[in-house]
């Protein structure tokens, strides 16, 4: 079994005023191609948690957030531990994950090439295929009333 | 390893357990780990293919001996002016992330392993003089929590 590294990433869930949330469909340049997920990216080393939020969509969707909570922490190993190894070093990524609710953001939705579509879908009508990590984070966002989801 | 994953960011957890005196627990760092001399949370790295919680389970029972049935979330941490930090034997700077959780209710005695070579329980208003920067900050928001996870 190659080892597991643990690596912090951050995701946003961005909802449309009919309560519907953004997903965008992985492109062929990044792993797990054609699968559908929340907009994100590695956190960087020496970066603030809600800066790195706030970065990877801008990066990914061309949106700039304005106001985004914290509304849940990821790290379990069974939903988010890489299936394939991701580096020719051979280990699997362990993505260890905060998730911002956006409350407000500005500008029109313009993927990056990690992207190569994107929706609105309400969370009881999910795509498939989708990021097996990411149903319950659309599912914690759509019910955060305040208190921090650790799972 | 790559460059890129050497210098990624490391995920740690804290436990800030607090005794009926509203006093937390520190110890002292041993000359067996990275920046002896400091006080600390109980804490450690998340290992791969470990969860938040199993982490902070694993690391408050191996450092300080305690068990417990309930930890709250009361913050995530990257400000990289606390936790960044040199690593003299290393010689180089190690970036971590954390997570930290409030422990109230506890059982057992305080029992320290080899990483520790003293612990005591503090007032938020007398912490040693020798306690990181970023161990302040933990400490002052797991006080003054009232449900919202801080992030900073």
């Amino acid at each position: 079994m190659p080892e597991i590294i643990p690596i912090p990433a951050v995701n946003t869930a961005i909802f449309n005023e009919n309560n519907e949330i953004l997903l965008t469909r992985r492109s062929s340049t990044v792993r797990e191609p054609g699968k559908w997920c929340l907009p994100g990216g590695h956190l960087e080393a020496g970066e603030f948690w809600l800066d790195g939020a706030v970065r990877e969509t801008q990066e990914e969707v061309g949106i700039r957030v304005n106001q985004a909570v914290l509304c849940g922490i990821y790290s379990d190993p069974k939903l988010t531990v890489s299936q394939d190894v991701i580096n020719p070093e051979g280990f699997h990524g362990q993505f260890v994950v905060a998730l911002f609710k956006v409350l407000s953001y500005e500008g029109k939705i313009a993927p990056n090439d990690e992207v190569d579509d994107w929706d609105w879908f309400s969370p009881d009508n999910l795509p498939d295929p989708i990021l097996k990590s990411h149903p319950i984070r659309v599912q914690d966002a759509f019910h955060f009333n305040g208190k921090v989801f650790v799972r | 390893m790559s460059q890129q994953y050497q210098e990624r960011p490391r995920p740690v957890v804290s436990a800030v357990i607090l005794n009926k005196q509203n006093q937390v627990l520190l110890t002292l760092r041993s000359q067996k780990v990275w920046w002896p001399g400091k006080w600390c949370l109980p804490g450690g790295h998340l290992k791969g293919g470990q969860d938040w919680l199993a982490a902070v389970r694993e690391e408050v029972i191996e450092e300080v001996g305690l068990e417990f049935s309930k930890a709250e979330l009361t913050g995530i941490y990257s400000d990289p002016k606390l936790n960044q930090l040199y690593e003299p034997k290393l010689g180089k700077t190690m970036s971590f992330v954390s997570a930290t959780f409030l422990i109230r209710e506890f059982r057992g005695e305080v029992k320290l392993n080899e990483e520790s070579s003293e612990f005591g329980w503090f007032s938020i208003d007398a912490l040693p003089e020798t306690i990181f920067a970023s161990e302040r900050v933990k400490i002052s928001d797991a006080l003054r929590f009232e449900g919202q996870a801080f992030v900073r």
